[in-house]
């Protein structure tokens, strides 16, 4: 019933980067620990994960001798993302009019 | 299915959760505006000072003193500050007020020249701004502040110049300074 949604965003901390990443220009990583409240490591592992299919861009830099991650979604990600609460959508009969 | 797959439902909960809180935490630092709006008082305030010879120095220089203060102080704040995450509100308020704080520059570059107030020109780019932010907040302070901010520039062309400079610095206080000190959350 559910092979047509992207078992790439089919995940719950996955669903939640990209659903934060929609509303931001850009997030920091900490800023997705938060809103997420999942682990350090899987949080960097569920981010791999999207940077690898190409769905978020990942910048790795420096403020105040700290590293700083800055995570943004792409253009992929955000037709992938799109498509997703399409299916969604489609699977709760929901359409424009009663959403 | 295993715990790690979402059912239809639970992504659109997962969606919404995330989407209505992560919306709510992100706030636009005040202390920038109240900075501003502050040192715009105490530079108009000063010059109405110099303007009744209670200070004796050039007219021009409060607007050169307290702007100083305002860009070194920025500098450093924006330097020094924790970056946090820009929501797409933000980063429109912050572009806005940026390209509003030139058009400011600008504005007062014009009315020297020309030899003109440059209050009525200051105080509608203010409440444009304030007014913007207000819409966009749904905050009924701010709008309200800026059509007083707009009032203000409408009555700065009937009374005389340094009866202006008490205005603007009256209006930079109520109608800029208070309502980011009273306002915690966009």
């Amino acid at each position: 019933m559910f092979n047509e949604l992207d078992p790439l965003l089919n995940s719950p901390v996955r669903l939640a980067i990209m659903s934060i990443l929609l509303t931001v220009k850009h997030a920091h990583f900490n800023d997705l620990l938060k809103e997420t409240q999942t682990t350090q490591g899987n949080l960097s592992h569920q981010l791999k994960k999207l940077h690898e299919a190409q769905y978020i861009y990942i910048e790795k830099t420096y403020k105040n001798n700290y590293p700083l991650t800055i995570i943004s979604l792409s253009e992929k990600g955000k037709i992938a993302f799109e498509t997703y609460v399409e299916n969604i959508k489609k699977y709760l009969h929901l359409n424009e009019n009663n959403t | 299915m295993p715990k790690t797959l979402l059912n239809p439902n639970e992504s659109l909960a997962i969606i919404q959760k995330v989407v209505l809180s992560t919306r709510q935490d992100y706030h636009i630092k005040r202390k920038f505006y109240i900075l501003w709006g502050l040192l715009i008082a105490i530079a108009s305030f000063s010059q109405y000072a110099i303007q009744l010879n209670l200070i004796p120095l050039p007219w021009y220089s409060p607007w050169i003193f307290f702007p100083g203060i305002g860009f070194i102080l920025s500098i450093i704040w924006g330097l020094s500050s924790k970056k946090s995450s820009l929501s797409y509100y933000n980063h429109f308020v912050l572009t806005m007020w940026f390209t509003l704080y030139i058009a400011m520059g600008l504005s007062l570059f014009v009315a020297l020249f020309n030899e003109i107030s440059p209050f009525p020109y200051l105080l509608i780019c203010v409440g444009t701004g304030t007014n913007i932010s207000g819409f966009l907040m749904k905050n009924r302070i701010f709008i309200i502040s800026g059509i007083m901010l707009g009032l203000g520039a409408i009555y700065c062309l009937f009374i005389p110049f340094h009866q202006q400079l008490l205005l603007n610095g009256t209006c930079m206080i109520v109608g800029n300074v208070l309502p980011n000190l009273i306002t915690h959350h966009v």
